[in-house]
């Protein structure tokens, strides 16, 4: 059975989330077992817990949806983002947490898609040929 | 003619080597002919496997054909929902719809760029795709927004909707009097 949430404790959950997938400490991956394929990402950690994260709609699209998972599967919790404006302010936690979640799930598909480690690379080729010039 | 000195030996030889030089001929005439037949055979099953492999490639021409004749309609059908629904400011059908009209839109462009399905217009595979965009656009739009207004959110893409749907029905009526060949894309 899914456990409920405040709407602050699933604002500090997604801002850790964020802050450690931008930090480069979770691990995402595409979600295999989801219906669509690229569309859904999870991360499992060795304490046995997972986040999954994908379009309700899997269209790549507003609304999100996070799950938490134990033992792989079986959810535990599950936020669903809503509707907040764009940028602020916020007249809730939950809106906060929609517009994190929302942020970190396009965060998180780019990362999947290796675009800023070929963004990297190419940068780091590029900065090569920089450095083999004589002045 | 002079027949002096020729022995039975000689006659019994001479017949033995036009006898054997009959079977050799008869031999080769033999050998000939099994040759052809084994050609005629695997020219007809040659035959066979490319009129099978035709038919296989006619059937899933076909397939496609008809899947794409009939995701069109469905999306002319849910084009005509969707803008109701648009119109009515319905914000659950709406986004319902967008979504499935999304869907719906890939699927065709998929299959039309396949190369066996007929060709259709590049105007309107480029619309299908442009609409499929938007109409994920519009959906999220929808969804994000605290006081959802689909007409408002809805006002690009109702154009390219309204001449989509036209240009579907033109297709439609160029399919359903197509013939077979033509409608097949051979």
């Amino acid at each position: 059975m899914a456990i409920n949430l405040q709407g602050e404790e699933w604002l500090s959950l997604i801002q850790k989330l964020a802050r450690l997938t931008s930090q480069g400490s979770l691990t995402w991956g595409e979600d295999e077992d989801a219906p669509a394929s690229g569309m859904a990402f999870r991360v499992d950690l060795e304490s046995g817990i997972s986040y999954i994260v994908f379009p309700e709609d899997m269209d790549g699209r507003f609304p999100f949806v996070l799950v938490v998972a134990e033992d792989r599967s079986r959810e535990v919790a599950r936020f669903r983002t809503v509707s907040f404006a764009e940028g602020g302010p916020f007249d809730s936690e939950e809106e906060e947490a929609s517009a994190l979640l929302s942020n970190l799930y396009l965060n998180v598909a780019r990362l999947v898609s290796g675009a800023p480690q070929l963004v990297q690379r190419l940068l780091a080729d590029l900065d090569s040929l920089d450095r083999e010039r004589p002045f | 003619m002079d027949f002096t000195g020729i022995t039975w030996l000689d006659v019994t030889m001479a017949v033995i080597t036009i006898v054997g030089l009959g079977l050799t001929l008869l031999g080769l005439w033999w050998t000939w002919r099994q040759a052809r037949d084994a050609k005629d055979t695997a020219a007809r099953a040659e035959t066979a496997a490319d009129a099978a492999k035709k038919a296989v490639a006619t059937t899933r021409a076909q397939l496609m054909s008809r899947d794409l004749v009939n995701e069109l309609r469905l999306i002319r059908e849910t084009i005509k929902d969707a803008t109701r629904a648009i119109e009515d400011e319905d914000v659950p059908v709406s986004k319902h719809l967008l979504v499935q009209m999304a869907e719906m839109m890939h699927r065709a462009v998929a299959l039309a760029k396949d190369a066996t399905t007929p060709s259709i217009p590049e105007d309107m595979v480029k619309d299908l795709q442009t609409a499929a965009t938007s109409s994920s656009a519009v959906k999220e739009a929808i969804a994000k927004a605290k006081t959802p207004k689909p007409s408002v959110s809805a006002k690009d893409l109702s154009p390219i909707l309204v001449r989509l749907s036209s240009s579907i029905v033109q297709y439609e009526t160029i399919q359903k009097y197509a013939a077979p060949e033509a409608a097949n894309g051979n």
